[in-house]
């Protein structure tokens, strides 16, 4: 199981041509290396929502508190060449401009997965620096990823009818409080992957 | 694999003294502290290390301020905690025919500088840290074919070896991670790239053996990859490394604990 980079541009491309057609915000930046000056594609999408908080009860039923409090999100997608998979990296402040902290990351975790998430939480998500910015964001550990992208049943040799980039982010998406509109599924896609 | 064990026992011992002082601004009260002293391993990560500065300088600052994080500064740049240590003082000094020891870095508690450097509330943040370069290491190495099939009390092995100081605890796991998988080579050598005075890293898949089928050695991987800079001078551990050194040998040999190279490049 591995992605290349040229079709992790492939898939974001089509992500993105989706996003405008729809108008959700992603746009396809560009990063130069500062090594060897060559230029890193990457999705970034930035937006201001109203999240909640999630918690699990003692006795493990589901629950969750409404309480909408609005949150300024901002996430990258990037190629990660050491797992040959996408990479998450996201920031959350609140309105005061003041950094989220992990452990509130973790409480906006959706109900149906903080289960798994609470009893793993050092290995899901942490914060970490930005291989781009130096600086530091969230990121859902990349080895889930690529267990992700397994279970999707992807293979860099099959051929899809769906981009896989899109399947893997609606799948994780509820880890990071993203909303992926559900058009993005049924979309007619215009690039044939392989 | 690993067999230099006499290097690795040396790079091991490195130490580095540290004089801690709590910022002048952030002083409570009208007894100024004394400052710390500290040896600390190069190796090693300073929250690991830094329990004792804290209780040192913790009952001088604002009582309200006491329960803030606390975080480490040299010539006003704040330091990554997530770097090693010797990684993070030969950043800073290498260029630097000045740089006295012990190592002069100040100790701050308010105005965390949330954008630069990461919280570290607990322990777990610099262990998560920690393992997870290790396993993208052996991502690099042997996809992954190695760390993922350790049991859980092999990583605890590594995990507490680092955290207490012990080698033998440390390399009865390490050594099965420095094992090259097919022939004499791992798959991608784990390579964080520097250049001096800056903490910005960059990393690139990096291939043990060059175009020609030989190995490929320091210089030419730096030759390949900063092919502007003229004359580099390449550092790890606070020496200065001759071109011609494999970087295979380097991998196995002079990787810090988290399985990488940190390379600075002059």
């Amino acid at each position: 199981m591995s992605m290349t980079y040229q079709q992790f541009v492939d898939y974001a491309t089509d992500l993105k041509s989706h996003s405008d057609f729809i108008d959700d915000g992603w746009s396809l930046c560009q990063y130069q290396c500062p090594m060897n000056e060559n230029y890193i594609k990457y999705l970034v999408k930035k937006k201001i929502q109203k999240m909640n908080k999630y918690s699990l009860k003692s006795d493990h039923s589901d629950s969750h508190t409404e309480n909408n409090i609005p949150v300024v999100c901002e996430y990258h997608i990037l190629y990660n060449p050491s797992y040959s998979c996408p990479d998450v990296f996201f920031n959350m402040w609140s309105t005061d401009g003041k950094l989220l902290s992990l452990e509130h990351v973790w409480s906006l975790v959706h109900y149906f997965l903080k289960e798994n998430v609470e009893r793993d939480k050092w290995n899901a998500i942490t914060q970490e620096i930005h291989p781009f910015f130096s600086t530091p964001f969230f990121r859902l550990h990349p080895c889930k990823n690529t267990h992700v992208l397994e279970m999707l049943g992807f293979s860099s040799k099959n051929n899809y009818e769906f981009n896989p980039l899109i399947a893997w982010l609606s799948t994780i998406s509820p880890l990071i409080g993203l909303e992926i509109h559900l058009s993005y599924g049924n979309k007619d896609s215009k690039v044939e992957f392989t | 694999m690993a067999n230099d064990t006499e290097i690795l026992h040396y790079l091991w011992n490195g130490k580095l003294p540290v004089c801690f002082q709590l910022d002048e601004q952030e002083i409570h009260g009208i007894q100024n502290p004394e400052p710390f002293y500290l040896m600390v391993p190069r190796m090693s990560y300073f929250p690991l290390v830094c329990d004792k500065v804290k209780k040192h300088f913790v009952k001088h600052v604002d009582p309200e301020k006491q329960e803030m994080e606390m975080w480490l500064e040299f010539k006003n740049i704040p330091l990554k905690w997530n770097n090693p240590i010797g990684v993070l003082y030969d950043l800073f000094t290498i260029d630097d025919k000045q740089a006295d020891l012990p190592w002069q870095i100040t100790v701050h508690f308010d105005n965390f500088p949330e954008d630069q450097i990461l919280r570290c509330s607990c322990r777990e943040s610099v262990e998560s840290n920690f393992m997870s370069a290790m396993k993208e290491a052996d991502m690099l190495k042997h996809r992954s074919q190695v760390f993922s099939t350790m049991q859980r009390h092999q990583h605890n092995q590594l995990w507490t070896g680092l955290l207490n100081d012990k080698f033998d605890q440390f390399w009865s796991e390490n050594k099965k991670l420095m094992e090259p998988s097919d022939g004499s080579y791992f798959k991608h050598i784990p390579v964080h790239f520097y250049r001096s005075g800056s903490s910005v890293m960059t990393q690139t898949l990096v291939k043990p053996v060059s175009e020609d089928g030989n190995h490929m050695t320091l210089g030419e991987l730096i030759k390949l990859n900063y092919p502007s800079v003229d004359n580099p001078k390449i550092f790890t551990h606070g020496i200065c490394i001759p071109h011609e050194t494999p970087i295979q040998w380097m991998s196995e040999h002079m990787s810090y604990l988290d399985n990488f190279l940190h390379l600075i490049v002059i």
